[in-house]
């Protein structure tokens, strides 16, 4: 733990690896009733929130607490995230059985 | 400690000896794990080892400027970083080792023996041999006895013959722009030799020469060959040297280990044929900065000339379009026309014929075993060392089609494989219809880039592709369309104008005018030649053999194979020649004896041909292994006659047993419905489910309910969530879908009805039918037929980005769900109505989790690319939305499938 907090590169096209920590019903959206999640980096620790509309897959937009997810952060917003990937997806195949 | 590890101690630590130099520059001491060894601890000595890797990998981190901050990074980063900028696969190797065995070390429960431990210091002492030999200035600080550039070429030259297995036996550094060195490797029982005598200057190695007295070349060693490398040949060197010597040009040195030009020349026979104008390929360049990590987007006019230049500037590209777009005949013209001032020695690879069951090492090593004569033992290191050094252009045409299992695993290891050829030196282009780089904003900007519709709904994005800040110096070119003229937004999935320029020049070669899709044109072709050959009957015998052959990943085609599948009528004269075959203008030769397609395209709707019966369906889901499908032959197989016609209106909506090509277009599969069903025509509705409602406990729960049902779950929706509060009170949602319920809820309604849910996999082929249609009324989107965010934006937005601008805009507010019959196109081909779009229905397969259910179809807040048939996701059972509803099926006895069988069209 005496290694320094390597730099973080200043620019948002980099990608952040992190954990959904935390889910709430609502804040997101616009009428602000859709539910907005919470993710922390794995990295440095910090926290970012962001709402179904940011989370990319042609899916249904869900999320649980606990899953891995790339995130990107938001260039106007520093505690936003948007961009977000869901890592650990099932293969297609598993859908098929 | 044994004797035998003893000898082998006293043997490592003499050669440690020779690196002082570096050990004292970097304040390593190299003694310390030699005696944690002799003292019997083996642990000990692999973890020094592992520290001093450290120390090194540092220094080579700094050396070679690589971004962030070395200190405090572990060993695992280090190689990570240091990796792009070494050269020999030999060291990457032994790094690989050392990190393996740190890792073993570390952890409790391995046993660390004494082998492990000399292992450890055996390569450390590898890696350091490979610094040392090479004079490389990266560790050892650059020797200020020699000129840069002679340094350079120094490192270079003694980096081959390393590769190639031989070791430095001495060095003289003669003068700042004078080195000799005399390498020998063991060949059997024989010594073999090479003496290089490398300078810059002939005026002054005749100086050298003169003033040694010319000692220097009388040795008693026997040598094999001897070569003298200068920056020009002169001939006033040679009347010292005598006979033995060879005067080799610096740049054309590699010439006397490869003969490029047999390899040239056996490319040239194997690529197709070059068009014989030149037409500007416009295309888009993402490429991103190496420290900042930002990235860029460029509108590239002709792709050409931007290609030459990257490689002029030693950069590794991934090029990417779709079929017939000119990516291999931009390749080719960039190893055919690269000027002589760029980079002499070229490699061409066209892996769309690497057999299935080849490695790339094993086919690199096969086709470049003629034109490395005497090394074939090395051929492969010898390449790697040649492209990681940058010494060499290296083209790999049709990466995708080399990939084993068209999914996303498949492709990640293929590019496992593939990535020891990259560096930060290399110089390697690549071809791809795929692009299997990690999603991310950039590149969905890049693949966005003036596409049409069709392309994007079936564009495969990875989440866990490759990470493109991985690999060094990377940039993507993405080749784009030209401009049709024609409106894009509700054009064919097929471009009705010809845009790619293989379809311009088949458009062209057969003399035909208007607008013909990519089927109609192959399709033509292929008919054309037969004609022409006068074996038009033969066509289904061509699907046969050719087509299932693609579906068994198979390309390329001996000429007996073809005899005996097609007949000897198929040759002139009977004779088995490329010369005599009749349908050769279909065919490129591959190898001796051997042909391949001129273009996959053709050979792929031959396979859409095969898969168009049910016999072939039938026995491609036969086949060992699975079935190999790409996005193409999908297309081609929607775009088939048969498979076009809309389905009739009273179609009775049984999903029949039979075999479907399902899946999403990174992962197209062949699947068999066993049992039939019949499906709800439409999705369950208000009106529908109030009666279930009546028929509810007081808590909510009834006697239909699945055993695992959690206590307290009631089938009343949750109101609260509805937008529309009286939804399920007022009339004029009667016959809008039955929404906010849960999948316990939707499970038991069934079962009150005396049905059941589809499964995920019945759900989807009642979708789209046995020719895997993008959509359930065919591959042209649609936006009158479905209820999704491009109907609520008045616009098509196809993708992620598109909607979510809409969706920040406000454009959605209003998106919901619509009445179940409000779509009269939207119908799958067998009259099931308005599948896709609207709500999400429920299935009753789950996949890892058993509380979450797979979901299909897409809804009204969704883009047009997720409210394909394909379209699915995982919900928690217990939850509901306004977003997800539901369908039954009923199961019907097998009887029912074979009669209706018989009456009805495939």
């Amino acid at each position: 733990m005496t290694a320094d907090r390597p730099q973080r590169p200043a620019s948002a096209d980099v990608p952040r690896f992190g954990h959904v920590v935390d889910r709430r019903p609502h804040g997101g959206g616009i009428h602000g009733r859709a539910s907005s999640y919470i993710v922390q980096d794995e990295e440095d620790g910090r926290h970012y929130s962001f709402d179904y509309t940011h989370i990319v897959t042609e899916g249904f937009r869900t999320l649980h607490t606990g899953e891995r997810v790339r995130f990107h952060i938001a260039p106007a917003d520093t505690w936003r995230a948007e961009f977000v990937i869901r890592l650990n997806q099932p293969s297609p195949e598993a859908f098929y059985e | 400690m044994t004797a035998p590890v003893d000898e082998r101690l006293r043997r490592l630590q003499h050669e440690l000896d020779d690196h002082s130099r570096v050990a004292e520059r970097l304040g390593i001491d190299l003694e310390r794990p030699l005696r944690s060894l002799d003292d019997g601890y083996p642990e000990n000595a692999i973890a020094l080892v592992g520290k001093i890797t450290e120390k090194l990998l540092k220094q080579l981190w700094r050396h070679h400027e690589v971004a962030g901050d070395p200190s405090g990074r572990m060993l695992s980063e280090l190689i990570k970083g240091c990796r792009p900028h070494i050269r020999s696969t030999t060291v990457l190797d032994a790094l690989t080792d050392i990190q393996r065995l740190r890792n073993r070390s570390t952890h409790d429960g391995y046993e660390i023996a004494e082998e492990d431990g000399l292992l450890a210091v055996r390569r450390l002492v590898d890696v350091l041999a490979w610094f040392a030999s090479t004079a490389s200035p990266a560790l050892s600080g650059d020797d200020p006895r020699m000129e840069p550039e002679v340094a350079r070429r120094v490192e270079f030259l003694a980096g081959l013959y390393l590769t190639l297995g031989y070791r430095v036996s001495k060095r003289f550094v003669l003068s700042t722009e004078t080195v000799y060195q005399l390498f020998c490797r063991e060949s059997g029982v024989r010594l073999e030799y090479v003496e290089l005598l490398l300078s810059k200057d002939a005026a002054e190695l005749r100086n050298v020469l003169e003033t040694t007295g010319g000692e220097l070349l009388k040795t008693r060693l026997p040598k094999l060959t001897r070569f003298v490398v200068l920056d020009d040949v002169v001939d006033q060197v040679r009347p010292l040297l005598g006979q033995d010597y060879r005067i080799v040009g610096y740049e054309g040195f590699i010439d006397t280990i490869v003969d490029l030009q047999a390899h040239l020349a056996s490319c040239a026979t194997a690529a197709p044929e070059m068009p014989s104008e030149r037409l500007p390929l416009s295309g888009a360049l993402l490429a991103s900065d190496p420290h900042s990590g930002e990235s860029r987007i460029t509108e590239v006019d002709d792709a050409e000339p931007l290609l030459t230049r990257l490689m002029q500037e030693s950069a590794n590209v991934l090029v990417i379009g779709k079929p017939g777009s000119g990516k291999s005949t931009l390749l080719r013209a960039l190893v055919n026309d690269t000027p002589a001032t760029a980079r002499r020695f070229r490699f061409y690879f066209d892996l769309s014929l690497k057999p299935k069951d080849e490695t790339f090492a094993e086919y690199v090593a096969r086709i470049l075993a003629p034109c490395m004569p005497g090394e074939r033992a090395h051929t492969f290191e010898l390449f790697l060392y040649l492209i990681r050094s940058g010494s060499a252009l290296c083209v790999l045409d049709a990466v995708d089609e080399a990939v084993e299992e068209p999914s996303p695993e498949g492709f990640l290891r293929l590019f496992a494989d593939l990535a020891s050829v990259l560096s930060a030196e290399s110089c390697v282009v690549m071809s791809s219809r795929v692009s299997f780089l990690a999603d991310s904003p950039q590149i969905r900007r890049l693949l966005d880039c003036s596409s049409a519709v069709s392309e994007q709904l079936v564009e495969q994005v990875y989440a866990n592709g490759v990470d493109p800040r991985r690999v060094p110096r990377f940039s993507m070119l993405r080749l784009t369309d030209t401009p049709t003229g024609s409106s894009e937004t509700t054009s064919d999935a097929d471009t009705a104008v010809p845009s790619t320029p293989l379809a311009r020049r088949i458009q062209t070669a057969l003399d035909m005018a208007g607008a013909l899709t990519f089927t109609e044109l192959i399709g033509s072709h292929i008919d054309h030649v037969l004609a022409n050959a006068g074996l038009p009957h033969l066509a289904p015998a061509l699907a046969d053999a050719c087509g299932r052959a693609f579906l068994e990943d198979r390309t390329v085609f001996p000429l007996l194979e073809l005899h005996n599948a097609l007949g000897p009528e198929a040759f002139d004269g009977g004779l088995i020649t490329p010369e005599a075959f009749r349908l050769a203008p279909l065919f490129r030769p591959a190898d001796d004896q051997a042909l391949a397609f001129i273009h996959s395209a053709y050979q792929e709707l031959l396979a859409a041909r095969y898969l168009s019966t049910p016999d072939g369906r039938e026995q491609a889901m036969d086949l060992p292994g699975a079935p190999y499908l790409t996005e193409q032959v999908r297309a081609f197989l929607a775009a088939h006659p048969t498979n076009t016609s809309p389905p009739a209106p009273a179609e009775d909506c049984v999903l029949r047993p039979g075999v479907h090509l399902v899946g999403p277009a990174e992962r197209l599969l062949l699947r068999r419905i066993h049992q039939p069903v019949r499906f709800d025509r439409h999705l369950v509705t208000v009106a529908r489910y109030r009666p279930f409602l009546q028929a509810l406990r007081p808590d909510g729960t009834s006697p239909w309910d699945h055993p695992d049902q959690p206590p307290g779950t009631t089938h009343a929706p949750w109101a609260e969530r509805l937008r529309a509060p009286d939804y399920y009170d007022d009339p004029r949602y009667d016959d809008h879908p039955a929404i906010c319920v849960s999948w316990w809820s939707a499970y038991a309604f069934a079962a009150f009805e005396g049905k059941r849910l589809p499964t995920s996999l019945e759900w989807e082929a009642a979708a789209r039918g046995t020719d895997g249609r993008l959509f359930p009324w065919g591959d042209t989107p649609d936006l009158q037929a479905v209820n999704c965010a491009d109907t609520w934006a008045g616009r098509p937005l196809v993708t992620y980005q598109a909607c979510k601008q809409e969706f920040d805009r406000g454009g959605l507010g209003h998106a919901w769900v619509t009445p179940v019959d409000a779509h009269p196109s939207n119908r799958s081909p067998y009259g099931i109505a308005d599948m896709v779009g609207n709500v999400w229905e429920w299935t009753s397969t789950s996949v890892n989790d058993p509380d979450e259910a797979v979901i299909c179809g897409g809804a009204f807040d969704n883009p047009l690319r997720a409210v394909q048939a394909s379209a699915k996701g995982l919900f928690r059972r217990s939850r509901a939305s306004n977003a997800v509803g539901f369908r039954c099926v009923t199961e019907l006895p097998p009887a029912t499938g074979d009669e209706a069988k018989e009456g009805s069209h495939a």
